[in-house]
């Protein structure tokens, strides 16, 4: 699949939370407001391209040549387990400590399964390594893009009148279904359409 | 015992109370026998992950917990994935990567890390066997609802004459089709979730959440 093909199939077609469905309870939590969802949409994003890279090398290293393909879950989910803590050392001492709110993210991240589908994904599409750096930071991209848009919508609810038993999470998942029901507009013809 | 056992039914149950492990519910609850496999291999995972955790608790340090956790739970999910496209090469196209997926469950990181850590094995695996069946029983009721709404059938084995396919009159010939789309998996666990808060109205607990 050709660059652009990817960026349109993860963020818009393909979205990893509205037609992949690969998300976590956390997600309801992370799109309570903008500054929030924006600020772990990047981490995600940092974490998902850098870990789908490092999977897909040492796959294409190590398990390829030896005929270990069936440890890749195993591998990829000690690589992101390996990964964040890492990851976490490493912002600390580079960023300002106002950022460190970032921190936060990194134990959500290492459990995230949007990560782990994101290094499965790639492998299994046998993409190159670029490829699968620019499929994380779009699926990245896509998340992110879903929680902002939940998140605008939980600012504006919070001004209208929901009946009691929706309050909370019920009427967030029902906003996340509709999200997901112009998303698909997006689907493959679309990205065709586009590319050729 | 039996208490541990039955908590997760009704008044802890991780599906419709936690919302935990929303993965596969969304996913692939659109057969009903794929609800079921993905339950069924999930339950398997959660007792010899939290029993496992548990005996093995007093010879790791905290930090490492999380990852021999999960590597645990991933070696369950490849040798299930195995299992699987060895002997059901259909449902394990169906499900594709949701079976390794599994590993980084909430519901058994929930367990393994937060029950299993604090018990027994022996209680560990009850509690286990617990959630989990208790999960099972949800998940298989959501496939259920979405396939009858979506596509108007109920998908179960296949065995001697039977096709495995029970078609229901009326709403095979023209089902909700927005119910087994992506989309209708939001809105009919948002609903579902609604309709369990006017049931049982949650209880106001300090169970810790993970808020940034």
């Amino acid at each position: 699949m050709s660059y652009a093909g990817i960026i349109v199939s993860f963020v818009f077609v393909n979205n990893i939370i509205l037609s992949q469905l690969i998300v976590e309870q956390p997600f309801l939590d992370l799109s309570r407001n903008i500054r929030t969802s924006v600020s772990f949409g990047i981490v995600l994003s940092a974490m998902a391209s850098l870990c789908a890279l490092a999977s897909w090398s040492l796959y294409h290293a190590i398990l390829l040549p030896l005929g270990l393909e069936y440890l890749q879950t195993l591998t990829f989910i000690m690589i992101i387990t390996g990964l964040t803590p890492l990851c976490d050392i490493c912002t600390a001492k580079i960023l300002p400590a106002p950022h460190s709110r970032a921190r936060a993210f990194f134990p959500l991240i290492s459990t995230n399964c949007a990560v782990l589908g994101i290094c499965l994904i790639s492998v299994r599409a046998s993409y190159t390594a670029l490829e699968s750096l620019l499929a994380g930071a779009c699926a990245g991209a896509g998340y992110t893009l879903t929680l902002v848009f939940l998140a605008t919508l939980r600012e504006a609810m919070k001004k209208e009148w929901i009946p009691q038993p929706f309050q909370g999470i019920p009427i967030t998942l029902i906003s996340a279904g509709l999200i997901a029901l112009a998303f698909m507009a997006f689907d493959t013809a679309l990205r065709k359409n586009l590319l050729n | 015992m039996l208490q541990t056992f039955s908590k997760g039914f009704v008044q802890e149950n991780p599906l419709c109370v936690h919302l935990l492990g929303l993965c596969p519910v969304l996913a692939v609850s659109v057969r009903l026998i794929d609800a079921f496999a993905i339950g069924l291999t999930l339950l398997v995972i959660l007792i010899i992950t939290c029993t496992a955790m548990s005996a093995l608790k007093p010879h790791i340090p905290g930090r490492f917990h999380v990852f021999i956790c999960t590597v645990i739970a991933a070696s369950c999910a490849s040798c299930a994935e195995l299992l699987m496209r060895a002997y059901m090469p259909g449902l394990s196209d169906r499900l594709g990567i949701f079976v390794p997926l599994l590993t980084v469950n909430a519901l058994l990181l929930d367990r393994a890390l937060g029950f299993a850590r604090e018990n027994t094995p022996g209680v560990s695996f009850w509690d286990a066997l617990g959630m989990g069946t208790s999960f099972l029983l949800a998940l298989v009721g959501i496939g259920l609802i979405r396939e009858v709404l979506g596509s108007g059938t109920i998908t179960l084995v296949p065995a001697g004459s039977f096709s495995g396919v029970i078609m229901i009159p009326g709403l095979s010939r023209s089902p909700i089709r927005l119910i087994s789309l992506p989309a209708g998996a939001f809105l009919i666990m948002g609903y579902l979730k609604a309709v369990f808060d006017i049931a049982h109205p949650p209880v106001k607990t300090t169970r810790k959440e993970n808020k940034p």
